[in-house]
Formats: C-alpha cells, structure tokens, sequence
C-alpha cells in the first residue's frame, strides 16, 4: 500500500508543476497578445461597437456578433511635397529663359569687320 | 601780250576732261589690280577711325557682360557662392577689355592700333566663348540646385508613399523619379567635366565642347521636369488615397 501511496504522490506532484507552467505560458501568452493588439488589425465583440487601435486609414466591416476593424494605411500629410512642386514650379519656370540664354550665341554688331 | 579769256575756255575744259578720264582710269585699274589689304579694312590709313572702331567693339562686349551681370545678380534661384563666381568671371573680363582700351587709346602706331583691335576678339572671345560659358555656367548651377532639392526629398516622398499604403502606381512613379534624378545628376556631372576647356585659348575647338555641354544640360532640364511630372502624379494619387480634394477632382 505505501509503494502505491508513494507513486500516488508523485503522480500529483507532476500534475501540479504541469498546472503552473500551464499558467505561466497563458500569463505569457496573453501579454504578447496584450502588445500586439496595438497592430494593424484587431477585432472586437459584437453589438455594434467597433474598436480602432493604431493609426491610420480603417474600414469597418460589421457581422452580426462581432465587428472587425482593418488598418490599411495613414492618411499623408503632403503638404511638404505640396510645396517641393510648387518651389520646382517656380524652378521649372525661370530654367526656360536661362535654357535660351546659354543655348542662343550673341554676336557684335560689326562681326568680321576690319578697321 | 594778253589772251581773251574766251579762247582760253575750250582749251581748259579739254585739258580737264583728259585729267579727270586719267585720274578714272588710273583709280580703275587700281581698284581691280590692287585689291586693298586686309589691315586696312575700313578705316584705310586713318588711326582715329581704328581707335574708334575698337572702342565701339569694347563698349558692346563691356554692355552685353553687365547685362549678363545684372541678369546673374537678379537670379535668386542660385546661391550666393555661385552668383559671384559667374559675376567674378564677367568682371574679370570687363577688367580686361578696360585695359585694352586704355592701351589702344593711347597708339599713335595704326598697326598697333590694329593689332589692339585684333586682340579684342583673339583675347577675349566674349561673344563666342566668354558669355557662352557663363551663361551654361549660370543653367548648370540651377540645374544643380533642383537636382539637389530632389535628392534631398527622395526619402520623404518614399516614406509619405509607403506610410499610405503604396496607393496605385506610385510605387513605379517613385522610381521613376529616382532613375530621372540619378541620370540627370550624371549628366549635369559630364558638363561639369567640359566646363574647365572652354576658355578663348581654345577656340575654334570651344565650339564642339560648348555644343556637348549644351546636349548634356538640355538632357538632365528635360529628365528632371520629368521626375517633377512623376512628382506630381505621386501627390494626386496620395491625396486621393487619404480622402484630400485634389485640383480639378
């Protein structure tokens, strides 16, 4: 009867250490989860509302139970690149004149003349 | 012994036709057997006429480099740096031709007067090499300056497409762009290598340099219109994208 005490034993103590890894890896699981939540996608429970995490452009799909929301880009501030083309513009605008001043030769008014 | 002056009359009329039918056929077979030299051009044995004539050649080439000046010191799409290296060169020749003049005002010597006059072109070479180069100089350095400012904006505009998620063909249009930039940096820099033989010392050979500087010029104006055209298209695309009113949308 001890001999089947002492394997009972042991048995339950293998079961408990398997419990709290098991713990731990949910605990683990669960923070990586936590941060990647902040991504591109994510999901949220239904009744209509939506989550939006992240930046950027999001389309919302709803079904019923459940509503999903999908990052598929930023919205872009051009106003930078806005003014680049409006400063080649100007750029663009003055190379024509100096195009034909360096490509057009002047001569004198006596040219090949002697005195 | 007294003769009535009017039995003199034929005889002086006749005297003065065979004189001036000499002195016409003397000038006819001059001018055909005798053309005049060359030195004594226009002026013929006058020095005054020389001296003039030089000035006259001094003052146009001395007008047309201020004007170049005035149009370089007005050109803000260049720095500061470049401004007063093109202007140095002008004035450098200005210097130059006032010195000739000074020199040439004072001959007394017609051949040296034209000799003088002969160096305004052979020295200077204003018109066909001196204005030229600083012209190209002055379309080189902006055409630099916009390369430039692409460059320095390929990183931004392929953040802004990328942070949009690449919206239609605006992933090609920024290549494109870099490629047009790229060739049209390489081609400004083959000019650039042309500029130092175009000099008066060796003209007529300055023709054929200034020709290929030209070619190269006009290649990287059109290439970098063409990556502002790409430019263009990419802001359209990425204002559509983010839902932005677009001139004419």
């Amino acid at each position: 009867m001890q001999s089947i005490h002492r394997v009972l034993s042991k048995d339950h103590r293998g079961r408990g250490l398997a419990s709290a890894a098991a713990v731990v890896a949910l605990g683990f699981a669960l923070l990586l989860g936590g941060c990647g939540h902040n991504g591109q996608n994510s999901t949220g429970n239904g009744g209509g509302a939506s989550v939006t995490t992240g930046q950027g452009n999001t389309s919302t799909g709803t079904t019923t139970g459940s509503t999903t929301t999908t990052t598929t880009g930023n919205p872009v501030a051009v106003q930078d690149l806005q003014s680049l083309s409006d400063s080649l513009s100007a750029d663009f605008s003055d190379l024509s004149s100096e195009q034909t001043n360096a490509t057009t030769d002047q001569t004198g008014s006596q040219q090949g003349v002697q005195p | 012994m007294k003769l009535p002056i009017r039995r003199l009359i034929p005889g002086i009329a006749l005297a003065a036709a065979l004189a001036g039918g000499l002195l016409l056929t003397t000038n006819a077979l001059a001018a055909h057997t005798t053309p005049a030299a060359p030195a004594d051009g226009i002026c013929g044995k006058n020095l005054a006429c020389v001296i003039a004539f030089g000035n006259a050649r001094i003052a146009e080439r001395i007008a047309a480099l201020q004007k170049l000046i005035g149009r370089i010191n007005a050109n803000t799409h260049l720095t500061s740096t470049q401004q007063a290296a093109i202007v140095g060169s002008a004035n450098t020749a200005i210097a130059g031709l006032q010195t000739l003049q000074g020199t040439l005002d004072k001959e007394t010597n017609i051949t040296n007067a034209r000799s003088d006059v002969k160096n305004i072109y052979v020295q200077f070479r204003i018109f066909v090499v001196q204005l030229p180069a600083d012209y190209l100089q002055a379309y080189d350095d902006h055409l630099t300056n916009v390369q430039q400012k692409f460059v320095s904006k390929e990183s931004e505009i392929q953040q802004d497409i990328q942070k949009a998620g690449s919206p239609g063909n605006t992933t090609q249009l920024y290549n494109d762009l870099v490629t047009q930039v790229t060739d049209a940096g390489n081609q400004i820099g083959a000019a650039n290598g042309l500029f130092p033989n175009l000099v008066p010392a060796n003209y007529p050979n300055t023709d054929g340099t200034k020709t290929q500087i030209r070619t190269d010029l006009r290649t990287a104006h059109s290439e970098l219109h063409q990556a502002w055209q790409d430019l263009k298209s990419i802001i359209t695309a990425l204002k559509t994208a983010s839902g932005t009113p677009t001139p004419g949308s």
